[in-house]
């Protein structure tokens, strides 16, 4: 999966606007980063990327980029 | 994986008690507004969780829905019951355990063994298991299982992660062994290193006497493990998804069981999810989703099921059996 793709699925996940995503995004800044989102977010990462991403890493993220690096290398540039 | 077959199992019924008090979408507005409240019920699939008051415990709910059982079985079923097994996480008191107390409030026979077992979300697989195992070592003819919890009692208040998903109910299996029974597979397993992610600390230091769940642990642990289970207990019984009649796992919330019906491709009008009115009840969901969810068919003919159980521990287990047709009383409201 292209990076652009999955940055359009967490679009989606986050509610925001399609293509407003670059990767570069803090995640403290986005409202809609939550606990229900983090649940999303194994979600996506197991059902496109076919991978358990550790629970704790994703504490870790920062950036949305972050987010992207944690789902693998099934994420492409 | 530890894996039993049972050749003979017959399990004679199953009912389920929840209390008449509710809390609502309502309440969960109060707390975090109306948005909030309804993106956590998008969610969680929770629309109303019953909730045990003051001076209503999960022995309780499991005695009414024992009595309510046994009030359908022929007359001598009660002198019988040679085991009485209690599955639950809020016993009545610290000690004794509380299988000794309902022998006495359910009158059944001195003779009785009864015991508890302290698990959560797993725990009416491993009820299930050991009083199978039991039954078919000859030691019993007939067990009741009762398995309930009420969670509600140990919700920090407020606390987002917990109080919007949890309920209370109790239930009661009555189970034996021989002529007429069936396989059941059972295939259970344990991974302690997640005990913190789903944890009521009050330990010695008595650390918080509330309940603690770290949400993303819980879910990739569920990932992790689930879907090898549900393989190997297939696997076990020579049974694919699609030759089952009902799917019933531990209703965890639907978010989770929705994404674990779809791993696994399992049939989504067989896959059950019913806890929208009801909440997550812990060790009580399997059987209370029998009831709410499966009565009609249960009550008529054999089913294939595949119940499977997941969570506090870690542990979790699954069981592979043909369940009816048995007696299903309607939910008992307490």
């Amino acid at each position: 999966m292209r990076k652009s793709e999955f940055l359009n699925e967490l679009e989606v996940l986050l509610e925001v606007p399609p293509g407003s995503l670059t990767g570069k995004e803090e995640l403290e800044s986005l409202a809609s980063w939550d606990s229900l989102a983090v649940l999303a977010y194994i979600a996506l990462v197991d059902s496109k990327c076919n991978l358990v991403v550790p629970a704790n890493k994703i504490a870790d993220c920062k950036t949305v980029d972050d987010l992207v690096s944690l789902a693998g290398s099934s994420v492409t540039a | 994986l530890t894996h039993t077959a049972i050749p003979n199992l017959r399990v004679l019924g199953v009912a389920a008690a929840v209390p008449r008090n509710t809390s609502a979408e309502s309440d969960l507005e109060a707390m975090w507004g109306a948005e909030e409240a309804r993106k956590i019920s998008a969610s969680s699939g929770i629309v109303q969780r019953r909730i045990a008051p003051e001076g209503v415990r999960a022995s309780d709910l499991c005695l009414a829905a024992a009595e309510r059982l046994l009030a359908e079985m022929p007359a001598e079923t009660r002198a019988e019951i040679d085991v009485l097994v209690f599955v639950s996480q809020s016993p009545d008191h610290q000690l004794p355990a509380t299988a000794c107390v309902l022998q006495d409030r359910l009158g059944l026979a001195k003779s009785c063994a009864a015991f508890d077992i302290s698990l959560g979300c797993s725990g009416y697989i491993y009820g299930m298991w050991v009083a199978s195992s039991l039954l078919n070592s000859g030691t019993a003819r007939k067990a009741l299982l009762l398995v309930g919890d009420t969670i509600s009692k140990c919700l920090l208040p407020k606390d987002r992660a917990t109080v919007p998903l949890f309920g209370d109910a109790g239930t009661a299996t009555l189970l034996a062994c021989g002529e007429g029974g069936t396989v059941a597979h059972f295939v259970l397993g344990t991974d302690g290193s997640g005990a913190k992610s789903l944890i009521v600390d009050t330990g010695e230091a008595r650390v918080e006497p509330y309940l603690r769940m770290d949400g993303a642990a819980v879910f990739t642990f569920t990932l992790k493990e689930i879907p090898p289970m549900t393989a190997a207990v297939l696997e076990k019984s020579g049974w694919g998804l699609a030759d089952l009649d009902a799917i019933v796992f531990h209703q965890a919330n639907r978010f989770m069981l929705q994404h674990l019906a779809k791993r696994l491709g399992a049939p989504a009008d067989r896959f059950v999810v019913d806890l929208e009115r009801f909440g997550n009840t812990s060790g009580a969901s399997i059987p209370l989703a029998l009831v709410t969810a499966c009565r009609e068919p249960l009550t008529r003919s054999a089913q294939k099921v595949l119940l499977a159980g997941f969570g506090v521990g870690f542990s979790w287990g699954a069981c592979a059996t043909t369940l009816g047709p048995m007696t299903v009383p309607e939910l008992v409201e307490v």
